[in-house]
């Protein structure tokens, strides 16, 4: 039992090594090559790992061979235009101008149904609305609405409003996250110095603590257990 | 670009350490083979005193061998040999001719299969 718990943990590292080195894509939306990876890799994956009569090595290297093969390809489709195509397809224009591109549709095997349910799902209930809809190699549909059902923007309203700025978070979970202070152009000793502020003796009480652009400090202690 | 660099790195790495093992397999195989093939011979001859010792000899370099082999080949391969093998040494100890010949072939075919099944070979690939 002992053999089979530390194949687990060691399959589990290397498919979460692996899946690091992909990139973060890999993680979020898939294109198809890295759906099939990822498919394959879990399966691979489940062999060894439950079999401890088949070597670890024979589940690792084909592991390692889709990782590399995912990498130089995704590498090379950078490069080539064709082979990207080939790899990913290409989004395909739903709605055009307002009008259901039936053609495409069928293509896509798309069924009107379906490109309702993804409206309704982008909270656009009435295709009406729609100026454009284009389906994304990675499945995902993008939706372009008419002008008239666009929300309002600042720009709309000519509002200058000043320029959103990033958030920095210097403590989570009690941890002091020294890069990001200094990021936000801050050092220990006026953290220490607001800390004391707001009465907390030692940044281990803080539970989250931000700073936005204007230097403004957010700070929640963490809850005393009972 | 650093991971692609890595990946090619790893690439290599992979068909090296691959081309590497298929030949060290083929070498360990054709030796254990060629024991089970002598004390073939010499069970053919009549002569077990002879079979005995190259039986022996190839048990030992098996396992010798056995531990870095169950790295890479599946155990229920080396399994079979181990019993082949021991299933030879008795019927040559009990002098059981026509068992002890069997036993050998089939060892021998059992080893030689072994690096058979990693050979790069249209029928292996397919």
């Amino acid at each position: 039992m002992l053999v089979i718990f530390f194949r687990t943990i060691i399959l589990y590292l290397v498919v979460i090594l692996a899946l690091r080195l992909m990139g973060k894509r890999q993680i979020g939306q898939l294109q198809p090559s890295e759906l099939v990876v990822t498919i394959m890799i879990s399966e691979l994956v489940s062999i060894p790992m439950q079999n401890i009569g088949v070597p670890l090595i024979s589940g690792l290297i084909p592991v390692f061979t889709l990782l590399v093969a995912e990498v130089v390809l995704s590498f090379v489709s950078l490069k080539s235009r064709r082979l990207n195509r080939l790899l990913s397809g290409h989004s395909s224009i739903l709605i055009s101008n307002g009008k259901i591109n039936e053609k495409e549709l069928a293509k896509s095997r798309f069924n009107i149904e379906d490109l309702l349910e993804e409206l309704r799902i982008n909270n656009y209930p009435d295709i009406g609305d729609i100026e454009f809809a284009v389906l994304e190699t990675n499945g995902q549909l993008s939706i372009l609405p008419k002008t008239c059902a666009r929300p309002v923007t600042a720009r709309d309203l000519s509002l200058n409003l000043p320029e959103v700025k990033l958030t920095h978070t210097i403590i989570s979970d009690g941890v002091v996250d020294e890069a990001a202070l200094k990021r936000a152009n801050k050092n220990m000793n006026w953290l220490t110095k607001q800390l004391t502020n707001n009465r907390i003796e030692s940044p281990k009480d803080v539970f989250l603590a931000t700073i936005d652009a204007n230097g403004s400090l957010f700070v929640q202690t963490k809850e005393v257990k009972a | 670009m650093k991971t692609f660099i890595v990946s090619l790195i790893l690439m290599a790495i992979i068909v090296a350490g691959s081309i590497c093992y298929d030949i060290a397999l083929e070498k360990m195989t054709q030796q254990a083979g060629l024991y089970a093939q002598k004390a073939g011979e010499a069970l053919a001859a009549g002569d077990f005193a002879q079979a005995g010792a190259q039986t022996q000899e190839m048990k030992d370099y098996w396992e010798k061998r056995k531990k870095l082999l169950s790295l890479f080949v599946d155990h229920a391969y080396l399994d079979a040999v181990e019993i082949s093998v021991e299933e030879l040494e008795q019927n040559i100890i009990y002098a059981n001719g026509a068992n002890a010949a069997a036993a050998c072939a089939k060892t021998q075919a059992q080893i030689e299969d072994i690096a058979q099944n990693e050979r790069l070979e249209l029928a292996n690939l397919l």
